[in-house]
């Protein structure tokens, strides 16, 4: 007599397809992981000669050949920073816009796919378009602030996609339940929605200035360049750009001193690689933390 | 008696399915008006029609008219205040995302009602018609979400009640809640219909006979019967009606 807890035939076989399942799933995750830890592990140890303080705090001298990188650093928080002042406003009120007023139909859906496909343009068409329209149809030249409008342009889907989907995570339970009392749509978006998808529409920012800390294509024609003195005294160094003049970017100065310096020491551009990646996994970790913090201050 | 909300060839459609056929019918002030029938036979669209938030069912089309104390509410512009006087409790429990105390104060809130000693009382009053006080007046700061369900529903009343209004309409209040609460909240919108006018839909039809003045028999989108509750239940004029208050058919 068989024990009557034994698997059957069908349990046996439905075990082996889940631990199959499991076993490649799980090497896709690990293959995945390792690239990441590679590329940067690859890069550290290029660049180890040419890693010190010193680098971030230095400006470049003799093309980037010496020195350290100050002056592309704060061009590109700089950059960021105006760039996100932008786009914030503007691409989180049309997902409000978007997913609070609109009403459904063949319009919203185009203005939606719109959206959509605006993030699939490549970085050197949104690069082309600010030449275009930021350089030389407003008559901003080649700036600071063309460049920022440039970013702030092709950030705009990722933002209102990411504040769409935060908007959207709010029961619209809650809503109906606001609606149900006679609040009007705007305070019920000011008591209810907004407070409970702040998170996730700042996460959703946070991770479009990452990416905007990382393009050199949109920044390319609009502003920046690969060498511009700037002070070293104390406060001035921290704001040494004017917004109507060019500035000095990480991603510019890496894709410069990679292909047009010659006798360039390739410590030097990996170290540059570095900075840049370390900035952008710290600007992602942030965006990673503020989430992790907010799933605990769960309230429903 | 006074008619405080009368319904007047009311038909609702979403898109090409009709949900309520020409439905008449009036309600006097402060009774109850139980409405009946199986599932899908419009009891739930004939209350959102009430209040308005059938507006918010973007493919719903209204005709007819609904009148409080003789006003179009179909027509009205301020559906707002509408919903302020015409409260309504749905059947599935919504704790919003803030304290009992901010989910109670919300609607005198909305209005612009900012003195706590006010609200306080409000919110106190409230809870206790809603039979919920006892339970939590030593943490209205909790999540009204963290409330059990049938808390939630309890709660979900109590914000209808903090505005006081002349209507209330809930539909199936009890499914979320147990037997006894069921009981005593019964005993509350009896006594509150010294003040207000119910309308409410249930599936328990021993319920409507114990709550109900007035039963509306509504079956596949139309009214079949409307009648006092004492001649619904002994003497229904209609075989479908003497059915389903029988429990033979829905």
């Amino acid at each position: 007599m068989t024990h009557p807890f034994l698997p059957t035939e069908y349990e046996r076989h439905k075990q082996v397809v889940t631990a199959r399942a499991r076993a490649i799933t799980l090497s896709a995750t690990v293959a995945l992981s390792l690239v990441v830890v590679l590329i940067f592990v690859a890069l550290l140890v290029k660049a180890a000669p040419a890693l010190s303080l010193s680098l971030l705090w230095e400006n470049p001298l003799d093309k980037g050949k010496t020195g350290g990188l100050w002056a592309p650093l704060i061009g590109t928080v700089w950059l960021v920073v105006l760039s996100v002042l932008l786009v914030s406003p503007i691409g989180v009120a049309a997902a409000i816009y978007l997913n609070e007023y609109a009403p459904a139909g063949r319009t919203t859906r185009l203005i939606s796919l719109a959206v959509t496909s605006l993030a699939g343009v490549p970085s050197i068409v949104h690069a082309l378009f600010g030449l275009g329209a930021f350089v030389l149809f407003a008559r901003m030249g080649a700036s600071l602030q063309a460049a920022a409008c440039t970013l702030a342009v092709m950030n705009l889907p990722v933002v209102i996609a990411a504040s769409r989907e935060a908007l959207g995570a709010v029961p619209r339970t809650f809503r109906e339940a606001c609606w149900n009392l006679g609040a009007s749509r705007w305070h019920t978006l000011w008591t209810v929605v907004l407070p409970n998808s702040l998170g996730g529409i700042l996460t959703g920012v946070i991770f479009a200035v990452s990416r905007a800390a990382g393009e050199t294509a949109p920044i390319l024609f609009t502003g920046a360049v690969f060498f511009a003195t700037i002070p070293d005294a104390f406060p001035q160094r921290l704001a040494p750009y004017a917004l109507d003049e060019p500035f000095m970017a990480l991603a510019m100065h890496l894709h410069v001193i990679s292909t047009q310096v010659s006798q360039m020491p390739h410590e030097r551009t990996f170290a540059t690689a570095v900075v840049l990646v370390t900035l952008v996994l710290l600007i992602n970790s942030a965006a990673f933390a503020l989430r992790l913090r907010l799933r605990r201050n769960r309230k429903w | 008696m006074v008619t405080h909300l009368e319904c007047r060839n009311l038909s609702v459609h979403y898109g090409d399915v009709r949900a309520l056929d020409r439905v008449s019918f009036e309600v006097p002030r402060h009774s109850i008006c139980a409405v009946v029938g199986p599932a899908n036979s419009g009891k739930t669209s004939l209350l959102k029609t009430l209040n308005r938030t059938i507006d918010f069912e973007s493919r719903a089309k209204v005709t007819g008219d609904v009148l409080l104390d003789g006003v179009s509410v179909i027509s009205t512009g301020d559906a707002l205040d509408l919903r302020r006087r015409v409260g309504m409790v749905f059947p599935l429990p919504v704790g919003l995302p803030m304290s009992i105390y901010d989910n109670v104060a919300y609607a005198p809130r909305s209005q612009g009602l900012r003195n706590k000693a006010e609200l306080d009382v409000i919110v106190e009053r409230a809870l206790r018609q809603s039979v919920l006080w006892d339970e939590v007046k030593d943490r209205l700061d909790l999540l009204g979400t963290r409330l059990s369900g049938g808390q939630q529903q309890r709660l979900t009343l109590a914000r209808a009640l903090s505005m006081q209004p002349e209507v209330l309409c809930l539909d199936e209040f009890s499914i979320a809640i147990d037997p006894v609460t069921t009981m005593r909240i019964e005993e509350v919108l009896l006594e509150l219909k010294a003040t207000t006018t119910i309308v409410l839909t249930t599936n328990l039809v021993q319920q409507a006979r114990r709550l109900a003045d007035q039963v509306v028999f509504l079956n596949a989108s139309t009214v079949v019967e409307v009648g006092d509750v004492v001649s619904m239940f002994e003497r229904p004029r209609f075989e479908l009606t003497a059915q389903y208050l029988q429990g033979a058919i829905g």
